[in-house]
């Protein structure tokens, strides 16, 4: 790189200066060097490094502050866990009880009780099978003269038998109707009205003869 | 060179010979290096061990230079001088070297004087007219022989931009000087 000649004048004056520096003092110089050697020899050793570290970890037996440093880890770490354990106390016990409770709530439909309907013959509708489960159908259902419905299923047949007849009458089915029990006076004379006169079309025809 | 690079391998197998003979090769450059920047011979010394102390540290995680050497010691000691200079904020002239100038290390003659009035001159012009960078870059260009390129490396800068730092740097140098030289004349 070439240089001005003013330029040269200042680059050789920094040469000068550069001669004029102070020198290391001797004194700090072997103490610096000195400290270099012991600096020099723990790291030969392994020791203040992490390499160092790491091997006295693997290769030699635990320390005793390396044994008491875990031991207070591992207290730590419990009384950390205890005091989580207090403070959530609450959802950990229904966390609990969801856990738990699924497993008595499916009993309930695996009962086979024969409800009333069946016993009387026709198939429950879902709706009433699926509502038996819920807490306030069960207390109406035991309200009913079937009162132990869920609890026994033997004694279901006689309470069902149980249920009062209302007066013998079952209501007016169709076929179930009662017949109308024929008066004395219609019998002996029969009505004269015209309005309702049997049935003339079948007197002219002839009876039917029996083939053999 | 090939001398340089065995000792560097050696060292990098950590060779307490190789290491001690680092220390002993490049520990008072670095002295004088830190010194013109910190201008504190305690702090200068302090950097030299932390210097070495790093250096070892690095070769015995395995890690370190792999060629130059020389440019990784002043950079090692340039970014603690950085670290230092930031928390100190300790800015003082080149009174070190002043100082040893002062000492008598140059007999009182006419042509000496003038010579010693330059110096001074110059001295006060890196120390106020320079930027940070550009009086950097004037130490290890021109005291410190460094190449362009390892200057860049050490600085952490481009070599263009050295040459542009290098160059502003003199001139401001000539500059301070001729007008400082008027005045004492």
């Amino acid at each position: 790189m070439g240089y001005d000649t003013q330029d040269q004048e200042v680059i050789k004056l920094l040469k000068q200066l550069k001669k004029a520096d102070g020198e290391y003092p001797q004194d700090l110089l072997v103490a610096r060097r000195q400290r270099y050697q012991v600096r020099m020899a723990q790291i030969g050793l392994g020791i203040g490094t992490n390499i160092g570290i790491k091997d006295h970890r693997t290769s030699g037996p635990p320390s005793a502050a390396g044994t008491l440093l875990e031991t207070i880890l591992v207290v730590a770490i419990l009384a950390e866990a205890s005091a989580v354990g207090y403070f959530y106390r609450d959802k950990v016990t229904n966390f609990l009880q969801k856990i738990t409770s699924p497993a008595a709530v499916e009993k309930v439909p695996t009962l086979s009780a024969p409800t009333i309907l069946e016993i009387q013959g026709m198939t429950p509708s879902p709706f009433l099978t699926s509502t038996v489960i819920s807490p306030s159908l069960t207390q109406s259902v035991s309200s009913t003269p079937v009162p132990s419905f869920i609890e026994n299923n033997n004694a279901a047949a006689t309470q069902a038998n149980s249920t009062p007849d209302p007066n013998g009458n079952n209501g007016n089915h169709y076929g179930q109707t009662p017949k109308p029990e024929r008066t004395k006076e219609n019998n002996d004379q029969p009505a004269k009205d015209n309005n309702n006169p049997p049935p003339k079309d079948n007197r002219n025809e002839p009876k039917p003869t029996k083939s053999r | 060179m090939t001398e340089g690079v065995a000792l560097l391998k050696a060292a990098q197998k950590l060779d307490e010979e190789a290491l001690t003979a680092i220390f002993d090769q490049f520990a008072p450059a670095i002295y004088k290096y830190t010194l013109r920047l910190c201008h504190d011979p305690i702090v200068a010394d302090n950097i030299v061990g932390d210097v070495f102390a790093q250096l070892l540290e690095q070769f015995g995680a395995g890690k370190g230079p792999r060629t130059n050497l020389r440019s990784y010691l002043y950079q090692t000691a340039y970014h603690l001088v950085v670290d230092r200079s930031r928390d100190n904020q300790h800015n003082a002239p080149l009174e070190v070297a002043m100082g040893v100038y002062e000492g008598g290390q140059f007999a009182p003659t006419q042509s000496q004087i003038e010579e010693r009035v330059m110096m001074e001159a110059l001295i006060s012009a890196m120390n106020t007219d320079l930027t940070e960078d550009q009086r950097h870059v004037i130490i290890l260009r021109f005291l410190e022989d460094f190449s362009l390129k390892e200057t860049a490396e050490i600085v952490g800068k481009e070599v263009n931009n050295i040459k542009v730092i290098q160059n502003r740097g003199i001139a401001k140098l000539r500059k301070a000087m001729g007008l400082q030289l008027e005045e004492d004349w």
